[in-house]
């Protein structure tokens, strides 16, 4: 292999090979619209139209039935979907259309509202039901988070049949009375019915997309949804985003759930059961979860197929299950992906000529440490004080004191379970502070991972975490925008020079090598410009030539940054070019710190390395 | 006084039903860390198989229980084979892949079988008494024999070879690899048995529960509530979940009306989730 290829394999990619095959050199981190999002549109365009002129066409009474159930199911996975990208699945979502019904109905009925208020209430009370659920279920992850909604689906129900006196019991409640009229438009009429649930369905969707790629907020979300670590290191505190996703999902269930229940004037315990959560989780996975028609697709899916086919409840239910199973095994990104992957196939964009791959230096850089930062260098940036980290009797760290003066960079050094990564771990809050302060700034901190992002603490993990569906730019702008801060274009194409991830600005995190990867998390950390970085073996597991252009990388990112530095690494030579100071763990204390060289004399840490 | 001890021994007989119905699932979900949403209905099919063998067929009651064994040890394996092997590690996939089978054999069943209420003849008194407590004799046996069952598969898990390999692949399934033991063969043992487990609750418990396809929704969230309960894979924390849940249970229904007493033990599990997800007798591992 040549030095250059060996020192730069990205630049030695073929840019044909790039996903879409979209502009590779020189390209820029600020976001492009290509020509796919013009199929898109039109697929966008087809689908409205369809939605707008399908009651012209499916006249008959049965047809406009099945066409208000199949945009209200719609709402529902819309709904649904919003949680599960925020990475947990409910199986309570018809549940909470249930409550929105009963509570829309009981008011209608028995307190003789109007049904628009209610129809709000009936979306605040399911969406306080979500609330609850969550606080009680939201940190339980997996089949775990599932049982907890089935269970929380069943005690909905018991209750429901049991509270005869104002939900009617068993038998549920009947005879509700449709919408009022508004102006001119009566909600007798199925064919109004459909489309104010149409409208309904595109405020809906307007919420999933505030809450996936329109704002902060969803953006964060659906980082949290792929890798939740990764989503703290980059500023999203998951607890209250995704309780926050769920009370939006299940207000969203709640007022599909109200329209259902006064559409077919009625409803009962069994339409909450579990089985009916799962036919919409069916429909929100069938589509394709990750993008905002998915749902929609989906539950127009699978309400249309069993109708067409007129088949009975439990056809459709072996129908539902058949779906499933090759959902699993056939295409489980959903079928909208499938069918956008294919026009991405067509589309002509894929053999559009790459402009050169040749990268010119990007206008700005940041400056070196200015002279007002640089006076400031003796104060401390991070310290510690007596700081200890147990798992149960494990003791990881103990009694770790040391200060870090600002702008410094620090080796961290000391043999495999020393504690190095602990100590990171234990400043970010991924890993308990039993005993001891942390200082930041002077000031004492509790750390948790997304707020000490958001205070400029940035950090890479060991083992290279990435966001395996995003492509880089796409990664690097999210790591900016997720801690808070709003850099210049000019200051992320400088990150991406920096970690020589320009030509592969548009590769997702997937495809990406080792080293490729190594950078991007490099990347993304210094993307928020932290004020204090914290690199967790950046150069674990590369060559020599890579070790050698990263560390020449990481040497410039924290002279130009002007940040705190602190650095664990195994390959001593690099440590001693690039630290001013070491601190040498083992068994979890402190052993030694210094400059290198007297490091390096330091009988304790020759015994450490070479043993006794 | 009297109400409250007899509800106290029905509740150990129905907890010994509930540790019986669980015993498969929380074999597969503790050493495979699988859950298996499917596990419902496979206990219902299991209860079917026995059924129409003691109809159809007219096998005797022992024969019927050994024949749904059998057969669902055989579909156990076949769909730990083709469903959750490719799938394993991928919890979303996995519990998916459950739930699409859990609907297909339910809404089969429903097709092929109907959905009333079926019981396999059983002879003898409805009742038997013991001093100045009444028991039914179905929950009387259902429940002696849930607990020999339990019994048994404790003996096998923690005191015998094989129970040690289905521990040493439970604990590291790779690290048991490289000790000789082929992980895959156990996982496709331990489904099957996990699977044919629940088709002799299913059996044994029709004379109380009866038989029909909706069944599969009471075992599976019985069946999750005590593997939460006793913590995963732990069969004396399945037996004394099972035992904790059934004694709420039958004095829900002793002091409180019929219809909010099933609301009890699912508290009972929602206090589990809240507070100690591990289970009682489980160490907080990679659920927390």
């Amino acid at each position: 292999m040549t030095q250059r290829a060996d020192a730069n394999p990205a630049l030695s990619r073929p840019a044909a090979l790039l996903p879409g095959g979209a502009v590779a050199g020189g390209a820029r981190v600020a976001p492009r619209s290509g020509a796919v999002s013009v199929l898109r549109g039109g697929g966008w365009v087809l689908m409205a139209a369809a939605a707008l002129a399908a009651p012209r066409v499916l006249t008959s009474q049965y047809d406009l039935n099945v066409l208000v159930t199949l945009a209200i199911n719609a709402i529902q996975a819309t709904g649904l979907a919003i949680v599960v990208r925020a990475g947990r699945l409910s199986l309570a979502q018809a549940t909470f259309g249930g409550i929105g019904g009963y509570v829309s109905g009981i008011l209608v009925m028995q307190y003789d509202v109007n049904y628009w208020p209610a129809l709000l209430v009936a979306g605040i009370v399911a969406a306080s039901f979500g609330i609850l659920l969550g606080l009680t279920s939201l940190k339980l992850q997996g089949f775990y988070f599932a049982i907890a909604t089935f269970t929380f689906s069943q005690i909905a129900i018991i209750i429901l049949s049991a509270w005869r006196s104002v939900t009617g019991g068993l038998s549920g409640m009947f005879g509700l009375p449709v919408p009022p009229a508004i102006g001119p438009f009566d909600f007798d009429d199925p064919i109004v019915y459909y489309y104010f649930a149409v409208l309904v369905l595109i405020g809906a969707m307007g919420i999933a997309w505030l809450c996936s790629s329109g704002t902060r907020f969803g953006r964060g979300l659906t980082v949290l949804g792929e890798d939740e670590v990764l989503a703290g290191a980059m500023g999203v505190p998951a607890i209250p985003y995704r309780l926050a996703a769920f009370a939006i999902s299940s207000f969203v269930g709640g007022i599909a759930g109200s329209l259902g229940t006064h559409f077919i004037q009625g409803i009962s315990p069994t339409d909450i059961a579990p089985s009916v959560s799962v036919f919409i989780v069916v429909m929100v996975m069938a589509g394709g979860v990750q993008m905002l028609l998915g749902p929609v697709i989906g539950a127009a899916i699978l309400t249309a197929v069993p109708e067409l086919l007129r088949v009975s409840a439990q056809w459709s239910m072996v129908l539902y299950g058949v779906f499933l199973l090759a959902y699993v095994f056939f295409f489980r990104r959903g079928l909208l992906p499938l069918l956008d992957s294919g026009m991405l196939r067509l589309s002509p964009a894929r053999w559009a000529p790459s402009p050169g791959a040749a990268a010119e230096r990007p206008a700005f850089a940041p400056v070196p440490a200015a002279p007002a930062q640089a006076a400031r260098a003796s104060d401390v940036a991070l310290a510690f004080e007596d700081v200890a980290c147990a798992f149960g009797d494990t003791r990881v760290l103990q009694g770790v004191s040391f200060q870090v003066r600002r702008g410094e960079l620090r080796g961290i050094i000391g043999p495999n379970g020393a504690g190095k990564t602990t100590l990171f771990n234990v400043i970010t809050g991924n890993a308990p502070l039993t005993a001891g302060r942390v200082l930041l700034d002077g000031h004492a901190i509790r750390p948790s991972p997304a707020r000490m992002a958001q205070r400029g603490v940035a950090r890479t993990f060991q083992h290279p975490r990435v966001l395996t569906t995003r492509t880089v730019a796409e990664s690097i702008r999210l790591g900016a925008e997720l801690v808070g801060s709003r850099p210049a274009a000019d200051y992320l194409d400088w990150v991406a020079e920096m970690t020589a991830l320009r030509p592969l600005l548009d590769v997702p995190g997937s495809l990406l090598s080792h080293f490729e990867r190594r950078r991007l998390t490099v990347a993304m950390a210094i993307a928020g410009r932290p004020r204090i970085l914290l690199l967790d073996e950046p150069l674990a597991g590369l060559d020599d030539s890579e070790t050698h252009l990263l560390k020449d990388r990481v040497q410039d990112i924290h002279r130009r940054l002007g940040c705190t530095l602190l650095l664990i690494e195994h390959k001593l030579g690099v440590v001693m070019q690039l630290c001013s100071r070491l601190t040498v763990l083992d068994y979890g204390h402190v052993i030694a710190e210094g400059d290198p060289e007297t490091v390096a004399r330091d009988d304790a840490v020759i015994q450490a390395y070479l043993g006794s | 006084m009297h109400l409250f001890v007899q509800q106290v021994i029905n509740g150990v007989l129905l907890g010994g039903m509930f540790a019986l119905m669980s015993i498969g699932l929380s074999l597969v979900f503790g050493i495979m860390k699988t859950a298996n949403f499917a596990y419902g209905a496979l206990y219902m099919l299991g209860g079917y198989v026995a059924y129409w063998s003691s109809v159809l067929l007219h096998a005797p009651y022992p024969v019927a229980v050994l024949a749904a064994f059998v057969v669902m040890f055989g579909a156990g394996i076949l769909i730990e084979v083709a469903g959750f092997e490719p799938l394993r590690g991928n919890e979303d996939a996995t519990l998916i892949f459950g739930l699409g089978l859990a609907l297909v054999l339910r809404g089969g069943a429903i097709l092929a079988w109907g959905s009333q209420s079926r019981f396999i003849a059983t002879g003898g008194p409805g009742s038997v008494e013991i001093g100045s407590f009444i028991f039914p004799t179905a929950r009387l046996w259902a429940g002696i024999a849930s607990f020999a069952i339990v019994g048994a598969i404790y003996v096998l898990v923690s005191r015998t070879r094989w129970g040690r390999v289905m521990r040493a692949v439970a604990d590291n399934a790779r690290r048991a690899s490289l000790l000789g033991i082929n992980a895959r063969v156990v996982y496709w043992l331990v489904f099957g048995l996990g699977t044919g487990l629940s088709a002799v609750a299913c059996v044994f418990l029709i004379p109380v529960f009866s038989l029909s396809p909706t069944v599969d929704e009471s075992a599976l969230y019985i069946g999750f509530a005590v593997v939460i309960l006793g913590g995963l894979g732990n069969i004396v924390g399945c037996a004394v979940a099972g035992m904790i849940l059934g004694i709420v249970t039958t004095l829900a229904y002793g002091y409180t009306v019929s219809t909010i007493a099933p609301v009890f033990p699912l508290l009972v599990l929602v206090l589990t989730l809240v507070f100690r997800p591990q289970g009682l007798f489980g160490t907080r591992g990679r659920l927390a």
